[in-house]
């Protein structure tokens, strides 16, 4: 993923309106490869850059505000 | 170590599986001396939840001992909230996993923590926004490994772990973790008034907390509903006068019972897998069978109709997906009130063990079974169908 000069574009930390957190925005420009029937299949994966993105900056907001990302990772479990 | 793992529907196998790890710096790892299954982990058993995989450890109400702690605790990390902690502290475990630090778990709404769920694009898609993660309650939930075993990964542990004071048995105090407080919480959603009079459909071990959390918040009286004699009669026991619904007619009954005016406040303690006579009940088996539709609310629908005009509708009873044909007819034209949530578990557990310390209530009174980790699979089949008067197992590992 690149950040191009798009009006506005990059990472922006701002009081959310009711002045009760921090709102961290990511203004970006994308070209989906295989264009708009490419980005929807990516969505059905979970793979759109969109979702990415919202996935990455809910891990953040995991980070800042307990100091780790929760995880099941390595857990044990039984036979599937 | 031994863990009960989910295999499909009907299907809990207890397995040999790896020990639980400190995963992250604020973990603890418990070894679990009592644990219990709930009503809700029913509905994982009757397969009605669609994001449980196999393999997946459930059960979310246990206890234990500390026998091992993460980073955090070592070092004078900042996100340690402080709590001090150590090898051997005996503690109980709410069954919702809160951070401490977000802005539900501020507001004392630890169900709705925003940091706990790893699954919350999951939830998000299917909810609207992700609440709080859960032990051994599928994927939705973060797919955390459950305490039906001998170890548990308990994360953000500081915040978590509530410790037990001498004197006091795992029987009195395991219940802690979810039932005691989901009742309780459940009674405080009826907005009582002294001397007010709560209706309260199902009889489990959740409508029995509730039932005596009621007068212990100031209910004149309340009226239970069931259909099983043994926890008609728990119920009893409790100071309820009860109905049962195969005999009666429960609205007309409680319009006689209140003077026609109808109980200040009704709580639905069955949730989706409500048990619908006639053409009613017929009507909803028929579409989740055909997942048309996915939760079964009969309990919910009664429970509005009979509701009196600007009372209360307390719903501690799980719901999963939609329902159909909900009278928001009478909700509305009547004025009702709804409060619901997962428990926030946190917010009661000070308050209930004074109680309990004081001998208000000696919670152990629910236990009808206790067996064996091992013998878990039978302990969900007499569960789920009410056999052997079963109204609550503890297992023990």
């Amino acid at each position: 993923m690149i950040l191009r000069d798009v009006d506005n574009s990059g990472i922006h930390f701002d009081e959310t309106p009711d002045h009760r957190g921090t709102e961290v925005k990511v203004v970006t420009e994308y070209k989906p490869l295989g264009g708009a029937i490419g980005d929807a299949i990516a969505k059905l994966f979970g793979e759109s850059p969109k979702q990415q993105l919202g996935d990455d900056l809910r891990r953040f907001k995991m980070l800042m505000e307990t100091g780790e990302i929760a995880t099941t990772e390595g857990q044990p479990k039984g036979h599937s | 170590m031994k863990a009960v793992c989910w295999q499909g529907a009907k299907k809990m196998e207890v397995e040999t599986v790896p020990d639980p790890k400190i995963l992250n710096p604020r973990d603890a790892i418990i070894k679990i001396t009592s644990t219990a299954i709930c009503g809700s982990d029913l509905h994982l058993y009757n397969g009605y939840n669609p994001t449980m995989k196999p393999g997946d450890i459930v059960g979310h109400e246990f206890m234990g001992e500390i026998v091992e702690l993460g980073g955090a605790f070592k070092n004078g990390n900042i996100h340690n909230k402080g709590k001090s902690l150590a090898i051997g502290d005996r503690v109980v475990v709410p069954f919702t996993i809160s951070c401490g630090s977000c802005f539900f778990c501020n507001r004392d709404l630890w169900s709705l923590c925003d940091n706990s769920n790893p699954n919350a694009w999951m939830a998000e898609a299917a909810l609207g926004h992700s609440p709080s993660g859960l032990f051994g309650y599928s994927h939705l939930t973060g797919g955390y490994a459950g305490g039906q075993a001998e170890y548990a990964r308990v994360p953000f542990a500081d915040v978590g772990l509530f410790k037990i004071p001498d004197g006091l048995t795992d029987e009195q105090v395991l219940f802690f973790t979810d039932i005691f407080p989901t009742g309780y919480m459940a009674a405080e959603n009826c907005d009582i008034e002294p001397g007010d009079t709560v209706a309260i459909w199902g009889c489990g071990p959740v409508g029995q907390f509730a039932i005596r959390s009621a007068f212990m918040l100031g209910a004149g009286r309340v009226i239970a509903i069931d259909r099983f004699p043994e926890r008609l009669q728990m119920a009893k026991d409790g100071g309820a006068e009860v109905l049962n619904y195969e005999e009666v007619e429960v609205g007309e009954a409680l319009k006689e019972m209140t003077g026609g005016r109808g109980p200040d406040s009704v709580m639905d303690a069955v949730g989706m897998e409500a048990h619908g006579l006639g053409l009613e009940g017929f009507y909803d088996k028929a579409k989740q069978a055909v997942r048309l539709e996915t939760d079964r609310p009969n309990v919910l629908r009664q429970a509005i109709v009979a509701c009196r005009k600007g009372g209360t509708v307390s719903v501690p009873g799980v719901y999963t997906g939609f329902v159909d044909k909900m009278p928001m007819g009478a909700f509305m034209n009547k004025g009702l009130t709804m409060k619901t949530g997962q428990t926030h578990v946190h917010r009661y557990l000070h308050k209930l063990l004074d109680h309990v310390q004081n001998g208000d209530i000696d919670p152990s009174f629910v236990i009808t079974h206790t067996m064996p980790l091992e013998q878990a699979p039978h302990g969900y089949e007499i569960f789920c169908e009410k056999k052997d008067n079963c109204i609550k197992i503890v297992l023990k590992p």
